[in-house]
């Protein structure tokens, strides 16, 4: 097992390095959010939309 | 400190995880299938907001006693206010981020871990929510769909990420008969993760999928999909809170049963008894 696959992750274990493990952890939070935020926007601005509806 | 029900890395074999991840692409595809059909392009966003309620229920990480954690996930939530295909996709991206952003979860074991809280969570959930709402068509009726939905969804979701890791070692030996994996037999992995999620990690799913409904439901009689301003500021509002709240997460000390990293592994191995599987810190 010593020998696994291990991924390095820019934040292991949502701390930060150098952080408070609170601040860490809140950072963590809005930054795991804003991702998924984003994300979806940004697929809803690829789709086409469907013939007929409005365009926002 | 790492949480509970996500399978890292090296304690499945490369087998099961290529067996999970296969089974997830039919899911998965299905999926995408039904929420571009289903989904108008302005609502899409909702799923973001699905997936951030998600991965902020999995921060908040409770105590079990003998020293490990277990979380919430919030898959049968998602199901209720989005549906349970486009809870599929988001609780996806949710452990997704987790995965390479933050280590938590296996790269190799995210078909598994997605299997058992994007798939069988949700579905399972909705499906039991939808059964009773259904046959009782009352308020009461309905929360007590949301209620046992949400109870039974994540204690199977559990059960199966038990049954994953106590196959390990009858199936993967070496010469000498050690495991290659995940060392703990069935015997061991079923009480271990179960009785935690079905006495505390349960119990905060239900907390949670009520709370959060009920607010929702609150600011918008609607469905989530009726989108008023009002409303959305009042769901991002519960999001910032939500984000502050989430220290309470770290007073949970402790590796959840199934979720070691590497350097803990090898100490809470030979124990025998129930007791000694919980590596203490």
């Amino acid at each position: 097992m010593k020998n696994g696959f291990s991924l390095k992750t820019l934040m292991p274990d949502y701390s930060i390095k150098g952080l408070p493990d609170v601040a860490g952890y809140i950072l963590s939070a809005v930054a795991g959010v804003a991702i998924a935020l984003i994300l979806f926007k940004i697929i809803s601005s690829l789709v086409k939309s469907k013939t007929g509806s409005s365009h926002s | 400190m790492v949480k509970e029900m996500h399978i890292p890395d090296n304690y499945l074999s490369p087998s099961t995880c290529a067996v999970m991840g296969a089974a997830m692409i039919p899911i998965w595809t299905i999926a995408v299938k039904k929420v571009k059909k289903e989904i108008t392009k302005a609502k899409i966003p909702l799923l973001g907001i699905g997936a951030a309620f998600s991965f902020l229920l999995m921060m908040f990480n409770v105590p079990i006693p003998g020293g490990t954690t277990a979380h919430a996930v919030g898959g049968t939530l998602l199901a209720i206010l989005i549906g349970p295909f486009s809870a599929c996709i988001s609780i996806t991206v949710a452990l997704l981020i987790q995965t390479l952003l933050f280590g938590d979860g296996g790269v190799l074991a995210f078909g598994a871990n997605c299997f058992n809280m994007a798939f069988v969570l949700p579905f399972l959930g909705y499906f039991i929510y939808k059964f009773i709402k259904d046959r009782a068509k009352s308020e009461k009726g309905e929360y007590a769909g949301i209620i046992l939905g949400s109870y039974f969804g994540i204690n199977v979701a559990a059960l199966c990420a038990a049954i994953e890791f106590g196959i390990q070692p009858l199936l993967f030996k070496n010469a000498a008969g050690q495991a290659l994996y995940s060392p703990y037999p069935l015997s061991v992995s079923i009480p271990a993760m179960t009785i935690p999620h079905l006495l505390v990690a349960g119990v905060v799913e239900v907390v949670f999928t009520v709370g959060i409904y009920s607010f929702i439901k609150k600011v918008s009689p609607g469905t989530i999909f009726e989108g008023a301003k009002k409303k959305t500021h009042a769901i991002y509002g519960l999001i910032v809170a939500l984000i502050c709240l989430t220290p309470i997460g770290l007073l949970a000390t402790g590796t959840a049963w199934g979720e070691w990293g590497s350097d803990e592994i090898k100490m809470s191995y030979p124990g025998g008894m129930l007791w000694d599987m919980f590596p203490k810190e």
